[in-house]
């Protein structure tokens, strides 16, 4: 099984990615690089390639689902896995973002002891599958 | 954890903690200007102040406010949704922006986010006090209250009882109706609307039907007539306060007006419910599945189909012919009314409903269902679940086994040699038998642990997560106690046998073929020489 190592974080609030830095980092040891919202994705994209992304569903400008879609056009981004983190957890929700491909969605408010955990879980199935 | 990342994450929640009065601050000015000027892009920017707010409130310890703006939140979606905002709407947004900041306070440790996760459980509160004139039964009360887990108390009168209750507010009280005059009765009955209200059961002294409604006045859940059968009360104390408050009611909100829809879930919301709004009325089988509330609310005129249909298909369907259903229409025709009734509806509300109404509606509906529903499923010699309803919690767990791959053991036990009990001492002491067992089975086995009365003499218990080998130590501890217990009839002591057999879950098994197997290690049992148990 290939090792998570690099991840691509899209969130607009600082409070939120501040301590998502902690956890994921801290306590997950991931490398990750941060981005405030979806158009610095792209712009990211095209000089670092993740072992997966992590996209807060609602950003201004631009927001998750759009982002993911713009990467897909991106060969290299054609079918890195993503995960989904929102504050809006309905269950038809959450089938909505499966649907676009996300292999999780993670709900806001999150704890930041769980967050590493969560996300190697849903890696380790996904390259279970 | 490193001690190096807890004083990091301490840092940031300092930093949030100092720069949240700003932001509510930002949040407030921001509906100031959409109030002087209204205009669709500012009213966007503040909805997604306050959904920001919900997630990072949560994360940084203050999951109060975080769950207070989840529902301004969802209430802000509804009215972007609609693109108008009328006064009402106005209104109740700015009451929400004003009581935001009396949520900005952190929690407790205890409550915070991240330890609530950890394993430590608050102790639970097993107080229950006691208020009962007759010694021997205050005596009686406190011994049976005691063996099934509880702290029972016996007050001597009220000044006692209320010291108490303020120095430690308990899980029930039992009061006898000889204590009740008007004064205690309005003071208690204040104590039921609190927030958290004490279940109150009371002892009436005869069938009379004046002291009943002192106890109601008090707000008394259930009255129990001298002589007092203590099982009946044990029951009743395990049926009412073992399922935790935090469960709450699920109530499903048919509409096809998503605002309103919405708005009708986020008034039961705020009123400790869980409600969720459902707009396409095709969709209400997926949705009863996955959801399974525990009530309907429904609009009668819906494009696909109407209320009356809707009610009419899930009464034919018997698993659904049980769940309230509460209709909701502008209708003010008596007539049609009643028709709406007759086809299974629990109650008729009218548009538009005032949210204490629609609380209340819901409230009662649940309440009643929930008496009835007891009835339904549990025995009433043992108020064990009947047959039916251990078969229904059995087949649940074995797919929750099944998906969690968590071990269960299922067991299956006989009294042994009963129909001699029954002929030799009689029938009335057979059911002293069978509810001393049910007893013990009660006392002892886990709060996750199911207990039925299969048959006759026949018991099933259903122990999620138990391995073969501990679900035999538990049994085994269970027949022993039986065992020793000492019988009296007629100045003839004897006492009793129970055989049991066990089968454990695996990934073939069906609710037949585990049954089956279980049942054939009972017969091993009785066939080994009784009193044992075998798998």
């Amino acid at each position: 099984m290939k090792e998570l190592k690099t991840i691509l974080y899209a969130e607009d609030e600082n409070d939120i990615r501040e301590i998502a830095q902690i956890a994921l980092e801290d306590i997950g040891g991931f490398t990750v690089q941060y981005c405030a919202d979806g158009l610095k994705v792209l712009e990211v994209a095209k000089g670092f390639t993740p072992d997966l992304l992590l996209l807060d569903i609602m950003m201004p400008e631009m927001d998750g689902p759009t982002t993911l879609r713009e990467l897909r056009k991106i060969e290299k981004f054609s079918s890195i896995p993503v995960i989904f983190m929102t504050a809006k957890i309905q269950s038809n929700e959450v089938a909505e973002y499966k649907a676009l491909g996300a292999i999780e969605v993670i709900a806001k408010p999150f704890d930041p002891l769980t967050l590493a955990g969560s996300i190697q879980k849903a890696w380790m199935q996904y390259c279970g599958h | 954890m490193d001690t190096k990342v807890q004083k990091k994450i301490e840092a940031l929640h300092r930093l949030y903690s100092k720069n949240l009065p700003a932001k509510l601050q930002s949040i407030e000015k921001l509906w100031q200007e959409i109030q002087q000027h209204w205009d669709l892009p500012s009213f966007q920017v503040f909805h997604r102040e306050v959904h920001s707010l919900c997630g990072s409130a949560g994360t940084y310890g203050y999951m109060n406010l975080s769950k207070f703006a989840r529902q301004m939140e969802q209430y802000l979606k509804a009215v972007l949704q609609k693109e108008v905002m009328d006064s009402t709407s106005q209104k109740k947004i700015s009451t929400f922006v004003s009581q935001l900041k009396t949520y900005a306070i952190p929690d407790t440790a205890k409550e915070t986010l991240y330890l609530e996760t950890s394993t430590s459980e608050s102790p639970e509160n097993k107080y229950v006090y006691i208020m009962e004139s007759e010694a021997a039964l205050s005596q009686q009360l406190l011994e049976n209250i005691k063996a099934i887990g509880y702290k029972p108390y016996l007050m001597q009168d009220w000044p006692t009882l209320k010291m108490a209750i303020q120095e430690h507010s308990p899980l029930a009280l039992i009061i006898d109706t000889d204590y009740l005059d008007k004064s205690h009765i309005a003071w208690i009955s204040e104590l039921q609307k609190e927030t958290s209200p004490i279940p109150l059961f009371c002892i009436v002294p005869t069938g009379e039907l004046l002291p009943r409604i002192d106890a109601i006045r008090a707000g008394s859940q259930a009255c129990f007539q001298k002589p007092i059968n203590i099982s009946d009360i044990t029951q009743i104390l395990h049926y009412k306060c073992s399922t935790t408050p935090s469960e709450s009611y699920r109530i499903l909100i048919i509409d096809d007006s998503e605002p309103l829809a919405t708005y009708y879930a986020l008034i039961l919301n705020q009123a400790g419910m869980t409600a969720r709004p459902l707009t396409q009325p095709l969709e209400v089988f997926n949705e009863l599945e996955s959801f399974q509330p525990n009530l309907i609310v429904m609009d009668i005129y819906m494009p696909e189909c109407s209320g009356y249909e809707l009610a009419t298909v899930l009464r034919q369907e018997s698993r659904y012919t049980k769940i309230p259903i509460i209709f909701l229409s502008t209708e003010e025709d008596k007539d049609k009314k009643l028709y709406g009734i007759s086809l299974g509806g629990d109650d008729f509300l009218t548009k538009p409903v005032s949210p204490q109404h629609l609380i209340s509606a819901v409230k009662s509906r649940i309440n009643r269902a929930n008496v009835l529903n007891y009835f339904m499923t549990t025995d009433s010699l043992t108020g064990l679940l009947n047959h039916s309803s251990i078969l229904k919690q059995l087949d649940l767990h074995l797919a929750q086994s099944r998906q969690a791959r968590l071990p269960l053991t299922f067991v299956m036990i006989d009294i042994d040699n009963f129909k001699k009990i029954n002929d030799t001492y009689g029938h009335p002491m057979g059911d002293q038998v069978i509810k001393k067992l049910s007893t013990i089975f009660l006392e002892r086995v886990r709060s996750q642990d199911f207990v039925g009365r299969y048959g006759g003499e026949e018991f099933a218990l259903i122990l999620p997560h138990a391995s073969l080998q501990d679900a035999k130590i538990l049994v085994d501890e269970l027949r022993n106690q039986f065992s020793q217990h000492v019988f009296i009839v007629d100045g003839v002591h004897f006492s009793v046998t129970f055989s049991a057999g066990l089968a454990g879950f695996d990934e073939t098994k069906t609710v037949q073929s585990i049954i089956k197997q279980a049942d054939e290690a009972l017969y091993q049992a009785k066939q080994k020489g009784r009193n044992r148990v075998e798998f």
